[in-house]
């Protein structure tokens, strides 16, 4: 009777710290991963976003000469691969340190900056246009190459936004992020200790045989692995993100490469806590069989 | 004794193995039933933020089969016989009726019925006032010279321009080219005899044209599909 307790008390405790398990791999996930810089500047460099946004950014001031007369070099100048990449990056690092809670608004300072050159390269091209038609530089004029800059500006920020931070942030889900972010330390705390909480209630339970804890515990973390992992597996097999219709090369490889990169991690993380899981299995099976036999031979 | 075979005594192998199947199906249904509202919600956000035919297929390269097949059935030549006269089919606002074709300024461009700036954005744009093409009167269509039309200044006399439509294919010459103010409505009003003009501004770096540059071109072949 006191054995069917028992077992029946570790079943119940293994399906706690199977949800604790999910709840400790999804905070600190969260923590160290998808709130994290790096992980997105790393697939910048790994999908050469950088690159393909500087062409599109190209392709879209070539194809604009038909329609404005102004020529490409006048972009090209001022904005070359290394002002892309550095403007690419800094609509990250400015996204975060807005969801981080470091500044008040989501208003793209790093890009802005990078960007002065290229307002004198549009009035540069005006006046010496207007100069060469004898123009007189009346409202009109001033009017005209504001909008241009201005247009220039809201196009080349937005092809920059790779992760569409600013679309997000009008849709109010940055400000949910920062949410997210301000509690997070809470949760990766609470859902260790909760965790470590039902292993020790699990060992109490197992006192009589420690190793037994082991046996449940390997059950919990394998299970829960076993599910993440198997999601993940679906979500690379099927080819899932790739399915995504994005028309934007640079935006499609940015999302699909952040979306992998985070699968791979999470198949990877789950890999190790299997194979840990194992270990812990074999242990309980090898250490109660030699316990098994010492306790025949003595008897 | 008795105590000591107790205390090692050993769980059947049967319920070591089945456990942990067990819980992990238990865990595995309760995660389904805690998951299957976020999921929804999840899906929603992607449909929404990625929404597209091409979620719903296999992959995207079998979307660009499909592609492929349309454009490959769209290049077999139609079996039907043709006649110089015909009816022709009024389309609706906003339509796309026909296709322009001009190999002489490698122009090729879908032709809408009707003019805003929505349309005038996809392709070119015929005005609702004019003349549908294969009828007598003045069929009028404009683009944007920075986009589809950005050449059609290049267009000279004697150029052959092509109009495709569900109900036959209408090929005219270029006779002339003319530019005339934004205000002097001459070569855009309906005429009697059939004719095409095709118009657009004319560049200016800084602000907007008042000038508009139109090519009018006389009809040469008919070819209603019977």
């Amino acid at each position: 009777m006191h054995r069917l307790r028992n077992y029946i008390l570790c079943v119940l405790l293994t399906i706690f710290l199977f949800f604790t398990a999910i709840a400790v791999q999804g905070a600190v996930f969260a923590k160290y991963s998808v709130l994290d810089t790096k992980t997105y500047t790393d697939v910048i460099e790994k999908e050469n976003i950088s690159d393909k946004v500087y062409n599109t950014i190209y392709d879209h001031y070539e194809t604009e000469y038909n329609a404005t007369g102004v020529p490409i070099e006048t972009y090209t100048s001022v904005i070359d691969a290394d002002t892309t990449k550095e403007m690419v990056i800094g609509c990250i690092t400015d996204a975060f340190s807005f969801i981080k809670g470091d500044s008040n608004k989501l208003d793209y300072k790093i890009c802005k900056e990078k960007l002065v050159p290229l307002k004198e390269s549009i009035d540069k091209f005006f006046e010496d246009y207007a100069d060469s038609i004898n123009y007189e530089k009346d409202d009109a004029f001033y009017k005209k190459t504001a909008s241009v800059y201005e247009a220039s500006e809201e196009f080349i920020m937005d092809a920059s936004d790779v992760y569409k931070f600013l679309t997000i942030d009008s849709a109010g889900y940055l400000k949910y992020a920062q949410k997210v972010y301000s509690y997070i330390d809470t949760a990766v705390m609470g859902s260790v200790i909760a965790t470590a909480v039902l292993i020790i209630i699990l060992i109490i339970a197992n006192i009589r045989k420690i190793v037994g804890a082991l046996y449940w515990i390997s059950i919990s973390a394998g299970s829960s692995s076993l599910l993440i992992m198997g999601v993940c597996i679906y979500l690379k097999a099927t080819d899932y993100f790739d399915r995504f219709a994005i028309k934007a090369p640079p935006v499609f490889a940015a999302m699909t490469g952040l979306f992998n990169k985070l699968t791979d991690q999470l198949i990877m993380v789950n890999a190790i806590i299997i194979a840990v899981s194992l270990v812990f299995m074999i242990i309980y099976i090898f250490t109660g069989k030699d316990k098994t036999l010492k306790a025949s031979q003595a008897a | 004794m008795k105590e000591k075979q107790k205390d090692v005594k050993r769980t059947p192998a049967v319920v070591l193995v089945l456990t942990p199947v067990l819980i992990f199906l238990i865990c595995t249904a309760l995660t389904v039933v805690i998951g299957i509202k976020p999921y929804n919600k999840l899906t929603t956000y992607l449909n929404i933020a990625f929404s597209d035919k091409m979620k719903m297929k296999t992959s995207a390269s079998d979307v660009l089969k499909e592609m492929e097949q349309e454009v490959n059935e769209f290049k077999k030549e139609p079996e039907v016989s043709v006649s110089d006269t015909g009816e022709v089919v009024y389309p609706v606002f906003g339509e796309q009726y026909a296709t322009l074709k001009c190999e002489a300024i490698d122009l090729y461009v879908p032709v809408f019925w009707g003019s805003d700036n929505e349309l005038l954005k996809k392709g070119a744009c015929q005005m609702s006032a004019s003349t549908v093409v294969g009828e007598a009167g003045n069929a009028v269509i404009d683009a944007h010279v920075n986009t589809f039309f950005e050449n059609l200044e290049k267009l000279a006399e004697g150029d052959i321009v092509v109009i495709n439509t569900s109900y036959g294919e209408f090929t005219y010459k270029v006779k002339k080219q003319v530019t005339f103010v934004k205000t002097d409505k001459t070569y855009i009003a309906p005429t009697k005899e059939e004719r095409l003009t095709l118009y657009t501004c004319v560049k200016q770096v800084l602000g907007s044209s008042d000038q508009r540059i139109a090519v009018i071109c006389e009809p040469v072949e008919k070819a209603f599909y019977n």
